[in-house]
C-alpha cells in the first residue's frame, strides 16, 4: 500500500479553522453599483471553514494517504471491475472546448459533444448487439431504471404493464429496488444448484401472462454464462414479457459475445467499470442503456441525430413521443463519456476482443490457483470473475470478513465479500484484465498464506483477530457509528470557529 | 497494448492450467451460434498521439467554447480554484473504490464527512446525505421520502410554476408509474412568485388530504427568490411535507436557508460549487433532512465512529436503508452516487470559506443587478412592451416578450452570436400571463462591466433593427 508515512489521526476542517484565515482569490473590485441587502437574509452566515490555501492542500493530501487506490494496488472486487483508469481519460476530458460547455447551448455551437455522443452510442450499440443505446442515465442503477421503465412503457403501449418482474435470487440489490420505484412486484427465482438459471421454472412462473419480463445478470454474480439465454429470450418473448440484462459483467463478453445478439431487450453499461471511467471513491458513474429495435420508441429523450437535412450535422432530437422522458437532467455525465469514447478509441476492435479475453484467463487462473485452499461455490471454467466460499476456514472458526481482513495486512483490498447472497460466507474475486499475471499470482499467494493460517490451532487469535494490524487504522466499529449518528461537525457540538451570531 | 499486459505464452500457460488446448474451449459455457466469429465492426485501436488529435479535433468543433455566455437556468459558469483538479486528480482519491472496507478508506470518509457537513450548513437542516446524482433526480427523491414520511403511497404533489421544466419533466417520468400526479402551484403573474393565500384560493378552499408533498423551487425560473415562508404556510395547512429546491447554493451565501424557515427537506444542485458546466455533467444532487427523518433518508451517509485503538474514524452508517441490504424494500435504487463530485465541491467549500462562499455570491448578484439596471434603462427608451422582471433576484435576469416582440429573441441571439456571446435562454411564462414568452441571462463572478456593456449593447442594436 505505499510507502507513505501515515498521519496516525486526521484533524476536522472545523478543527484546523482560524477567524481570518482566507484560501480564495476573487477580483477585489468589480465597479458594480452597490446592490440593496436582501429582504429576507440569512439569519446566521455559513458556518464555513476559513483556512489558507496550504492548510487545505495538505488537509486533502493527507487525506488521499490514508486511502487504498487501483492507482496504489490491486482491487479483486468481484462484480466492481476495478481496472486501471488511463490518465489520457483525463486529459481527453479536461480540454476546455468539452469543460466549458454550456448544456443548454444551441445545437450548432456544440457539434463536436454532439458528434462524439453520436460516435460512442454507435460502438456501444457494435460491442453489445443492441440497435440503440441512451447515454442519458447517470449510473448504473440509473441504467437499470430507465431499462424497466421502457419495458414497462412498451407493454402498457401494448395494452397492459403487467404486474411482476422476475429477479434470481443471485442478482444486484440495485435490480430489485429498480423494479420496485419503477412500480413493479418483485418475484425472487430461488438459485440451483448449477448456479445457472432454470428454464422450466421460468416456464412455470410466466404462466399467468402477469409477469412483465425478466431482469437477468449475464455472466451471473457467481461468473458463469448462461447457456440458455437465447432459450430464455425466446421463452419471455413468447409470454409477451421483455427481458432486462444487467451489464455489470459486461467486461466478461467483450468482444466475444454479445447480449443483443440473444435476444435481450435491454441492457444497462457501468462506464465506470467496463469502459474505465474513474470509480471516484464512488461515483460520478456513467449508465447507458441498450435497446433492442422493439424498444427504440420508448428511449429517454432528447437522442443524438444526423440532421436529416445535411448528414454533416448532428441534433438533439427532443420530438420522440413514445419517449419514457427524461431519467436525469441534460444528456448524462458528459465528461465521463468523453473518457469512455477515449478509451474505446484507443482499443479498438481488436483490443475489445483481448479485453474479454484476458479477464477470462486471469479469472480463471485465479480459480485454479486457490481451488485447493477455499471451497469454490461452483466447480467450472468461469467467466470474468469466480466465487469461493468461507467453509473450510470457517471449520476452525476463521469467517469471510476475517479472510478479508487479514488480507488488507498483506497489501491487498479484500474481493467482494458475502456477494451473492446464495453464497454463504462468499469471496468473490474479479482480477481484471489490467493486472499483469505477476501482481495476480502474488494475490493469490496472499490467499494462499491465509488459508495456511486458518488451518492453524487457535488460527483466530493468532492470525486474526484485530486484524487489520498493519494499517494506520484497525477493525473500526460500525456498530458504533449506527448507534450515535454522528454525522457532521454539527453533531460534535462545534462548527469552525463557533456558531456564528453575526446578523448581516 | 499498454493496458492489456498479459503475454501470448502466459496466456497458454493459462490455458494449459485449465486444461483446455484453446480459449473457445475455456469459454465453451457460451454456445457456439452466440460467440462472435470475427472483430467487431469497430476501427483498430490508435495510439495516445492519434487519439488526442481526433478528440481535440471533435472538441475545436464546438463553437460556444470561448464565448461570452449568459446561460444558466440550472447550470452556471463560475470559475473555481485550480487547487481543486489538483486534489482531485489525485489517484488516491480519483481511482479508489466506494468505502465499503472503512479501514482502507479514511480519505474518502472523512472528506465525505466534511462534505456533509457542509452541504448541512448551508441548506440550514440537520443531516446531509453523501450526494445524489444531481437536482432533479434529488427533488424525486425528496418526493418518494415525502411519500414513505406521509405514509401515502399515491397522491399528489404541488410543485410551484416557476420550477425548472427539466426538473418537472424528471418528476413525471418517475412519478407517473408510482400513481402520484403532480399539480402546478401556479404563480401570480404579476409578482412571478407563488403564495400559500393564492394555493388556498387554486384548491377552491377545500382542505384535501392527498397532497404528500409540495415542491418550491427558490430562485425560481424567472430568477426571483420566493419565501420559504409561503411553503411553510402551505404545506402546513395540508399537512404535506414541505420540500425546498435550492436552484443555486450560491444563493443561501444571502438568503433564508430553508432550513431557517424550518423546511421538512431541503435538496439542492450542486454544480456551482466547483463543478464545471461540461455539457451537462456530472453534476452534484444534495438532499438534507431533520435527523429525526434520517432512516427515510435515500443514499449514502457516512458516521463519525473509533477503530479497535479508539481512534476517531469514519464508516458508511445505516446502509440497511440501501439497495445492497434492503433490496426491493430500499429507500432508494441508487448505488453510485457523485463521490468525486461531493469531493469537488468540498475542497471548493474548504477554499472559499465562510468570507469567499459570500463574496462569489455577492459578485454575481452584482453582476446581475447591473445588467438589469442597463436593461431597464435601455427597454423604458427602446421597447417599453418588453418588461425587465422585477423583484428580489439573485443572479438571473429575465425579459417578459410580448407577442409583438415573439421574434425578438431570436433575433438577439443570432446577432450576440456572430460578436461570440451566447445571449441568455428563452423561458416559458406562466400560464396566466400576457407575455408569450421570456428570457433569462444568467451572471457569475466571471463577467465585467464590460462584458454586460457588450451584450446591453447588442440588445440596443438589436431592437433598433426590430423597429426598422
Amino acid at each position: 500500500m505505499g510507502s507513505t508515512q501515515w498521519p496516525l489521526r486526521t484533524a476536522l476542517l472545523s478543527e484546523i479553522s482560524r477567524e481570518g484565515h482566507e484560501a480564495f482569490s476573487l477580483p477585489k473590485n468589480r465597479a458594480f453599483p452597490e446592490v440593496p441587502q436582501p429582504k429576507k437574509g440569512r439569519k446566521a452566515r455559513a458556518a464555513l471553514p476559513e483556512l489558507s490555501e496550504l492548510e487545505v492542500v495538505r488537509h486533502f493530501t493527507l487525506l488521499s494517504q490514508l486511502n487504498y487506490s487501483i492507482d496504489g494496488g490491486m482491487y479483486p472486487l468481484g462484480s466492481c471491475t476495478m481496472k486501471y483508469n488511463p490518465r489520457i481519460n483525463e486529459h481527453t476530458a479536461s480540454m476546455p472546448e468539452f469543460v466549458h460547455l454550456h448544456p443548454r447551448t444551441p445545437d450548432h455551437l456544440v457539434q463536436g459533444a454532439l458528434e462524439l455522443m453520436y460516435n460512442l452510442e454507435n460502438a456501444l450499440a457494435e460491442i453489445s448487439g443492441f440497435s440503440r443505446v441512451t447515454l442519458q442515465p447517470a449510473a448504473g442503477a440509473q441504467g437499470e431504471y430507465a431499462g424497466i421503465r421502457m419495458i414497462r412503457a412498451c407493454l402498457q403501449a401494448r395494452g397492459n404493464a403487467r404486474r411482476k418482474i422476475l429477479i434470481p435470487e443471485s442478482a444486484h440489490g440495485t435490480n430489485g429496488a429498480t423494479a420496485a420505484i419503477c412500480g413493479y412486484e418483485v418475484v425472487n427465482i430461488p438459485a440451483q444448484v448449477n448456479g445457472l438459471t432454470n428454464l422450466a421454472q421460468i416456464e412455470q412462473l410466466t404462466r399467468e401472462g402477469d409477469v412483465a419480463g425478466i431482469m437477468i445478470t449475464n455472466p451471473n454474480t457467481l461468473g458463469l454464462f448462461e447457456g440458455d439465454i437465447k432459450k430464455l429470450c425466446d421463452l419471455i418473448h413468447e409470454r409477451e414479457g421483455l427481458v432486462y440484462c444487467d451489464g455489470a459483467n459486461l467486461n466478461a463478453m467483450l468482444g466475444i459475445t454479445r447480449p443483443g445478439d440473444a435476444g435481450v431487450d435491454v441492457m444497462h453499461f457501468n462506464m465506470h467499470k467496463t469502459f474505465t471511467t474513474p470509480h471516484g471513491g464512488g461515483g460520478p458513474g456513467c449508465g447507458a442503456a441498450g435497446v433492442s429495435k422493439t424498444l427504440i420508441p420508448f428511449l429517454p429523450y432528447p437522442t443524438v441525430e444526423k440532421s436529416p437535412a445535411n448528414s454533416e450535422l448532428f441534433m438533439l432530437d427532443n420530438n420522440r413521443p413514445q419517449s419514457i422522458g427524461k431519467v436525469k437532467d441534460y444528456f448524462g455525465h458528459f465528461l465521463m463519456m468523453v473518457r469512455a469514447y477515449t478509451y474505446i478509441t484507443e482499443l479498438g476492435n481488436d483490443g475489445i476482443r483481448k479485453v474479454g479475453e484476458d479477464a477470462v484467463l486471469l479469472a480463471n487462473y485465479v480459480r485454479m490457483r486457490l481451488k485447493d485452499h477455499y471451497q469454490i461455490a461452483f466447480d467450472q471454467a468461469c467467466m470474468h470473475e469466480v466465487v469461493f466460499t468461507d467453509k473450510k476456514q470457517n471449520a476452525n472458526g476463521v469467517k469471510t470478513l476475517d479472510i478479508a481482513k487479514r488480507l488488507i495486512d498483506l497489501g491487498f483490498h479484500p474481493p467482494t465479500v458475502y456477494f451473492p447472497l446464495i453464497v454463504p460466507g462468499a469471496l468473490m474475486i474479479e482480477p481484471t484484465e489490467t493486472e499483469c499475471l505477476d501482481t495476480v499470482e502474488k494475490f493469490c499467494k496472499a490467499m494462499i498464506q491465509i488459508a495456511e493460517e486458518a488451518k492453524e490451532p487457535d488460527a483466530f487469535q493468532r492470525h486474526f483477530a484485530n486484524t487489520p494490524k498493519e494499517m494506520p487504522y484497525a477493525r473500526i466499529n460500525e456498530t458504533k457509528a449506527a448507534k450515535d449518528l454522528i454525522l457532521n461537525w454539527k453533531d460534535l457540538s462545534h462548527s469552525p470557529g463557533g456558531p456564528s451570531q453575526d446578523n448581516r | 497494448m499498454r493496458y492489456l499486459p498479459l503475454t501470448e505464452a502466459e496466456k497458454q500457460n493459462i490455458l494449459g492450467l485449465c486444461g483446455v488446448g484453446s480459449f473457445q474451449e475455456l469459454v465453451s459455457s457460451i454456445p457456439e451460434e452466440l460467440q462472435l466469429k470475427g472483430l467487431l465492426d469497430l476501427e483498430p485501436g490508435l495510439s495516445e498521439m492519434e487519439i488526442i488529435g481526433r478528440i481535440s479535433k471533435l472538441a475545436k468543433k464546438n463553437k460556444a467554447a470561448g464565448m461570452v455566455s449568459y446561460l444558466g437556468q440550472g447550470a452556471y459558469d463560475h470559475s473555481w480554484p485550480v487547487v481543486i483538479d489538483q486534489i482531485t486528480n489525485r489517484g488516491e482519491f480519483l481511482t479508489a473504490y466506494t468505502p465499503y472496507q472503512p479501514e482502507v478508506a479514511q480519505g474518502t470518509l472523512q472528506a465525505i464527512f466534511e462534505f456533509q457537513s457542509m452541504i448541512a450548513e448551508i441548506l440550514g437542516l440537520e443531516v446531509a446525505n453523501a450526494s445524489l446524482y444531481d437536482g432533479s433526480t434529488a427533488v424525486v427523491e425528496a418526493v418518494l421520502m415525502a411519500s414513505r414520511i406521509q405514509a401515502k403511497k399515491t397522491g399528489r404533489i404541488l410543485v410551484s410554476e416557476g420550477t425548472y421544466p427539466h426538473v418537472m419533466e424528471v418528476l413525471r417520468t418517475y412519478l407517473t408509474p408510482l400513481g402520484i400526479s403532480i399539480e402546478t402551484w401556479v404563480s401570480d403573474p404579476s409578482t412571478l412568485l407563488v403564495s400559500a393565500s393564492a394555493l388556498e384560493k387554486q384548491l377552491g378552499g377545500s382542505q384535501p388530504t392527498d397532497i404528500i408533498g409540495i415542491v418550491l423551487q427558490s430562485p425560481n425560473r424567472f430568477g426571483l427568490v420566493e419565501d420559504w415562508a409561503e411553503l411553510k404556510f402551505a404545506s402546513q395547512n395540508l399537512k404535506a411535507t414541505s420540500i425546498g429546491f435550492v436552484s443555486h447554493p450560491h444563493a443561501l451565501a444571502l438568503f433564508e436557508s430553508p432550513g431557517e424557515a424550518d423546511i421538512d427537506l431541503a435538496v439542492s444542485e450542486g454544480q456551482s460549487l466547483g463543478i464545471p458546466v461540461g455539457f451537462g455533467g456530472p453534476y452534484l444532487g444534495l438532499f438534507a433532512c431533520r435527523k429525526k427523518d434520517v432512516r427515510q433518508m435515500p443514499g449514502r451517509l457516512v458516521g463519525l465512529t473509533e477503530d479497535a485503538n479508539r481512534q476517531r474514524a469514519f464508516c458508511i452508517t445505516l446502509s440497511t436503508r440501501e439497495q445492497h441490504i434492503r433490496r426491493e424494500r430500499a429507500t432508494s435504487n441508487i448505488c453510485s452516487n457523485q463521490s468525486l463530485m461531493a469531493l469537488r465541491a468540498t475542497v471548493y467549500l474548504s477554499l472559499m470559506g465562510r468570507e469567499g462562499f459570500r463574496r462569489v455570491a455577492e459578485l454575481s448578484r452584482a453582476a446581475a443587478h447591473y445588467a438589469r439596471q442597463g436593461l431597464k434603462a435601455l427597454l423604458n427608451k427602446e421597447a417599453r412592451d418588453l418588461v425587465v422582471v422585477e423583484g428580489e433576484a439573485f443572479n438571473e435576469i429575465s425579459i417578459l416578450v410580448p407577442s409583438k416582440y415573439a421574434l425578438w429573441p431570436e433575433t438577439l441571439q443570432a446577432a450576440a452570436e456572430s460578436q461570440n456571446i451566447l445571449a441568455g435562454l428563452s423561458i416559458d411564462v406562466p400560464r396566466a400571463s400576457s407575455f408569450v414568452s421570456g428570457l433569462a441571462f444568467a451572471f457569475t463572478e466571471k463577467h465585467e462591466k464590460k462584458d454586460i456593456d457588450d451584450l446591453l449593447r447588442v440588445v440596443e442594436l438589436t431592437l433598433k433593427k426590430f423597429h426598422k
